[in-house]
């Protein structure tokens, strides 16, 4: 009798630790994930509010708002195509989809007319320093790579979401059909010429959005501009003109009469908006700088700040103050 | 034995789907990421502009750092609004964001060191390394949106920033008339976006998790 009580003794003992290891190692696992699902919560119940909101907006039959709505529909089917892979626990999909509705909502952002517009045309390039003109189009250069290591990667995720039933070139497509600057055709095509190893399947999945007539037509141009870009006597003419193989002009052409600051200025016009695009200044850096600024520091800072705008500064900080 | 193998289910059965719900390579190894930190090396040079905004009186790096770091973060909180009306002030952020952490660098190179020493046998430290990581995660992402990297030194990184900051802040600021109906959807965009952005981003975050939880909780 004792016997048998010491043994079930010792086989219950067992199975209490191993109950207790699994319960320590299911906590380390469980952990992570359960911030997903609460982010995913918040997500779902954000995008639904959100979404609600723009339906109650009045309808106007201005062609401006039509627009805009009717691109931000769009996304709802996108962004519902991510939540149901998140719930399957496709998270590869699910990422993936995501990266396509951030830039469209970008897309569909600029498209919104600003309230406030920084005009850089304005700007005399003859007074800037010569290390502020190398440094500008350094960072023009620099961003215009960023951007097509982007599309590339876009364009390779937007495949990878179509094998799993959602044509996103199709989505593209109707968003640009309805008026909003998006990417198109000619993006795709550029995409697939500079990384050729993505061109079959990029093409398969594209033709069952756009028509194949004009993404092949599109191709062959991106094909030409490709060849001619990478022929050596074009860069030597180009170089030899005072302008890089990116269109980039040298620090003399610049000084020149002949330099098309215009064009240059449009061209740092979009790089601000791809900064303020990017969020700089969002995320966990900023949090984490935050949490080390006391609240004294901050009334300090914002009587500061108050005293050196002039006027009306309500609408300076996050809480109106 | 039927026990055992009972426990034994019970363990895949509870493990299993978080296991594979979490599965996600992290990228580079813990002694990678600690590389990518760098060393604290104080600035050698400073933009004009910077050097007039820390004043005469302040004049070592610990009083600079601290000055950036406060100015930093009240740009860093300010609405879209007055990052429109003044958009220089972001990239000079930015800048002072590089000064902010070669601040937290120093200040925990010590402890750095002895989670270092102490790795992979202890996780000395583990929270203060992981929050370094962080923070160098931030620094990358940021760089990247003005074609820089890690690589970048650190002179380099901040003079990049201020000279475009001065470059938008000597454009016109100019004030167009909008519908209250289209600053609603601007509005609501926005909303859109970050919500999607914070979502996507949590996604991305995951690789990294349990590369912090690998440091934080051996």
């Amino acid at each position: 009798m004792i016997k048998k009580f010491f043994e079930i003794n010792k086989k219950l003992t067992n199975f209490l630790f191993y109950i207790f290891l699994i319960s320590i190692f299911s906590t380390f696992f469980v952990k992570a994930n359960d911030d997903l699902e609460k982010s995913y919560k918040n997500f779902v119940k954000e995008t639904n509010d959100i979404r609600s909101q723009l339906n109650s907006l009045s309808i106007d039959n201005s062609s401006n708002f039509v627009v805009i709505d009717n691109a931000i529909k769009q996304m709802d089917v996108v962004v519902e195509f991510a939540q149901q892979n998140f719930r399957n626990k496709n998270l590869e999909i699910t990422e993936k989809t995501l990266n396509f509705v951030d830039k469209s909502l970008v897309d569909i952002n600029n498209s919104v007319p600003k309230e406030f517009v920084n005009d850089l045309s304005v700007i005399d390039m003859s007074k800037l320093q010569d290390k502020e003109i190398e440094e500008i189009f350094q960072v023009s250069a620099d961003m215009k790579k960023n951007k097509k290591d982007k599309l590339a990667s876009l364009v390779k995720d937007m495949t990878d979401v179509d094998k799993e039933g959602l044509n996103l070139f199709e989505v593209s497509k109707n968003i640009n059909d309805s008026g909003i600057k998006t990417l198109n055709i000619k993006d795709i095509a550029k995409a697939v010429v500079d990384n050729p190893s993505i061109k079959s399947e990029v093409i398969e999945s594209a033709e069952k959005g756009i028509s194949p007539e004009e993404l092949a037509k599109q191709l062959a141009e991106a094909e030409k501009l490709g060849i001619a870009e990478s022929t050596q006597k074009v860069s030597e003419a180009a170089k030899a003109s005072g302008f890089t193989k990116d269109i980039m002009p040298s620090l003399e052409t610049m000084k020149s009469d002949f330099f098309d600051a215009e064009a240059h200025n449009t061209a740092m016009q979009e790089m601000a908006a791809d900064i303020e695009a990017g969020g700089l200044g969002e995320g966990m850096g900023a949090a984490e700088a935050a949490a080390t600024y006391s609240e004294s520091d901050r009334d300090a800072q914002k009587a500061k700040s108050e005293a050196d705008c002039t006027g009306n500064c309500a609408g300076d900080t996050e809480s109106g103050q | 034995m039927k026990i055992k193998i009972f426990i034994i289910f019970l363990g895949l059965w509870i493990l299993l789907p978080s296991k594979l719900f979490s599965e996600s390579a992290s990228p580079l190894t813990v002694e990678e990421e600690i590389k990518l930190l760098g060393i604290f090396s104080e600035p050698i040079k400073y933009p004009d502009g910077m050097l007039k905004f820390f004043g005469t009186n302040c004049k070592t790096f610990t009083c600079r750092a601290n000055k950036a770091t406060k100015e930093m973060s009240l740009t860093f909180k300010r609405s879209k609004v007055y990052h429109q009306r003044k958009p220089g002030q972001q990239l000079y952020a930015l800048a002072m964001f590089e000064l902010f952490y070669l601040n937290q660098l120093k200040l925990k190179e010590k402890k750095v060191k002895e989670f270092i020493k102490s790795w992979p046998e202890k996780n000395k430290n583990g929270k203060e390394v992981v929050s370094l990581i962080k923070l160098n995660k931030s620094r990358e992402k940021m760089r990247k949106s003005l074609g820089m990297d890690l690589n970048t030194g650190i002179e380099e990184a901040i003079e990049r920033y201020w000279i475009m900051g001065d470059f938008l802040q000597k454009g016109e600021i100019k004030k167009e008339k909008i519908s209250k109906d289209m600053k609603k959807r601007e509005k609501l965009i926005s909303k859109y976006k970050k919500a999607v952005n914070n979502f996507n981003t949590a996604l991305k975050n995951k690789h990294y998790e349990d590369l912090y939880n690998k440091i934080e909780k051996k």
